[in-house]
């Protein structure tokens, strides 16, 4: 990642929902090339302050720039270069995703190749089958292979792998990993510490509309110990999910 | 050009949906093939049963000069078994020759021989027409035995008529039901379920304007429901000889008018309901009524005249009727401007109401 380069800046950002502040003057910065997680629990005001990055929302206050443009009044131009997974990952029906991706694409008016994509996402074997009947991973990947087809420069994951089995979430991760050392930035949204810790190399810890705490994993780790916290139970060297996964082996189940 | 993509998907998308040629062509095809089986139009036709005790050359005779009555459907039996049938209801009429009718019977005698005639009396409409060809028939027949001239010569010319059927009634109404389900149930459990499933979430955040994939979405239904209105009106002719006399384009000019009706009125259907069931029910709740008293199936000169007026204003009556006009009575545009003029006012006043409800999220 480069520190010196943003591609997202947000300075003092508002949006008020029937006057219920969803976001409470926030400001941050996304570096290039970095993997930034957004956390909080449910009504922090992570979606809102995704959609309003993602020009889906109109900001009330604040300036947003995003690869350089500013949201308020270059909104195409930023389409063009981001690529959005939404949480709901329904396509159209009746066409294979071969076909779905060349559709995505002309709303770009680009020409791709289908399988080139599918192939990051390792779903090539499935190009002629129609996207509902894929499995809960298997639809999250095509989700993201349909925010590839215009080679973004940043791509925005809401909640990638809510609903996912331990299996298909490792497997997600290495997908995300994958396109990231591509080069592309991105920007996810989870309520699974274990993702952040995983895959973020920053995150911003938000409550109640506002930034609390915004730093690397690592960091905020160590702020939290060297203020005297300390767990009630004594940490082991495993989890209940390594458990799972050694019991029940990382093979995909779809 | 870049549209050509997004139109090719949207065709792929509705050819291979089933559910839409099931609504677009096969319930369609099925309505037009009960009630062309159902042929209301041999309703006109007298069943008349004789049952022959003579048995002679005359009696036999007269019977032949019935069965060349084309409205007459004659079938021949003892008495017994006719009695039975008239009573039943299968038949409206049973003459009964009587044993006396011989040659010498008729030129002797002076006074007129009686001939039974049993009448069913539910069916009085057949048994005034049966009576009054039997009449006729009976007449001539006599006049003929006795050898008297007839006073008049009744000049018979064949006219080239336009003769209407009951399938030459239905099919423009068949084709006016399908544009308007297109337009409401169609578009609006379309845009609902996109709605509702965040496809036109996922399609804002991309360079392309929702609106132009709304746009291809409604312009290819609406090319393949004039194909299947197309397929429709060939079977009609093809299967149930249905007649049509009027110009294609005008036909054309006129559905398409009713399009824009029934697809705003999808649209504004589409900005109220906020699930797909709900969307449903209101959209037959629009329909279902539409479809039974806008005179598609049925004349609307049968209902009682207060529901007649209730629905002159409906717009599938104007749209059925404009249909008829101009498929089978070859009306010209002008003709039916008293169709044409609130339709239009329609169109007019669905896109108002769907600008005012519709939204993308």
């Amino acid at each position: 990642m480069n520190k010196h380069l943003s591609v997202i800046e947000v300075k003092n950002l508002h949006k008020s929902y029937n006057h219920i502040k969803a976001v409470n003057g926030i400001s941050f910065k996304v570096f290039q090339g970095e993997v930034f997680g957004i956390l909080g629990p449910n009504g922090a005001g992570k979606t809102t302050t995704l959609e309003i990055i993602e020009t889906l929302r109109r900001p009330d206050k604040g300036e947003i720039m995003v690869a350089g443009l500013n949201v308020q009044n270059h909104s195409h131009e930023i389409k063009e270069k981001i690529g959005v997974q939404l949480q709901s990952s329904y396509f159209f029906d009746f066409l294979s995703l071969r076909e779905l991706l060349n559709l995505f694409a002309s709303f770009y008016k680009k020409k791709i190749d289908p399988l080139e994509i599918l192939a990051k996402v390792e779903l090539t074997d499935k190009a002629d089958s129609w996207a509902k009947h894929l499995s809960g991973g298997q639809k999250q990947r095509f989700s993201i292979a349909a925010a590839l087809v215009n080679k973004p420069k940043i791509l925005f994951l809401d909640e990638p792998t809510t609903g996912l089995d331990p299996q298909a979430r490792h497997h997600l991760w290495e997908v995300i990993r994958r396109q990231n050392q591509e080069g592309i930035t991105i920007v996810l949204t989870t309520h699974y510490m274990e993702e952040a810790e995983e895959l973020c190399h920053r995150v911003a810890i938000m409550d109640q509309g506002k930034i609390i705490a915004i730093d690397t994993p690592n960091n905020l780790i160590k702020n939290l110990l060297q203020n005297g916290f300390k767990k009630e139970k004594i940490v082991q060297q495993a989890n209940l999910e390594d458990v799972f996964l050694h019991l029940t082996g990382r093979q995909l189940r779809e | 050009m870049f549209l050509r993509p997004i139109f090719a998907g949207s065709f792929k998308m509705f050819l291979r949906d089933r559910h839409a040629w099931m609504w677009g062509l096969f319930i369609p095809t099925f309505i037009m093939g009960i009630f062309g089986l159902m042929n209301f139009d041999r309703m006109e036709t007298v069943k008349l049963g004789i049952a022959d005790r003579a048995n002679n050359e005359i009696s036999i005779q007269l019977v032949e000069s019935l069965k060349k009555v084309e409205a007459l459907e004659i079938e021949e039996s003892d008495f017994e078994t006719l009695n039975a049938k008239i009573q039943k209801g299968d038949l409206d009429l049973l003459l009964v020759i009587p044993p006396e009718i011989n040659l010498a019977a008729i030129t002797q005698n002076i006074h007129p021989i009686p001939i039974d005639l049993l009448y069913n009396q539910g069916h009085s409409q057949q048994v005034g027409t049966g009576v009054l060809l039997i009449n006729q028939v009976l007449t001539q027949f006599g006049m003929q035995i006795k050898q008297v001239p007839p006073v008049f010569a009744l000049n018979q010319k064949s006219v080239d008529s336009r003769n209407l059927s009951y399938m030459d009634f239905i099919v423009p109404g068949i084709v006016g039901m399908m544009i308007m389900q297109l337009g409401i149930i169609g578009v609006a459990v379309i845009i609902v379920r996109f709605r509702d499933k965040g496809i036109l979430r996922r399609l804002r955040v991309t360079p392309l304007n929702p609106a132009v994939f709304l746009f291809s979405m409604v312009a290819t239904r609406l090319l393949l429901l004039l194909a299947q209105a197309g397929l429709i009106i060939l079977m009609g002719v093809l299967l149930f000889d249905l007649h049509i006399y009027g110009n294609l384009f005008y036909t054309f000019i006129v559905a398409l008018l009713g399009s824009l009706v029934f697809l705003s009125l999808g649209f504004a259907v589409s900005g109220i309901a906020s699930t797909i069931n709900t969307a449903m029910s209101m959209a037959q709740l629009i329909q279902m009524p539409m479809m039974f008293l806008s005179g598609t199936f049925f004349p609307r000169d049968m209902f009682p005249s207060w529901l007649q007026r209730l629905t002159d204003y409906l717009p599938l009556t104007y749209l059925a009727h404009a249909l008829r006009q101009i498929m089978i009575e070859n009306a010209s545009l002008v003709d039916i401007k008293s169709d044409l003029i609130p339709l239009t006012l329609w169109a007019i006043g669905g896109f108002i109401l769907a600008a005012l409800v519709f939204r993308w999220e």
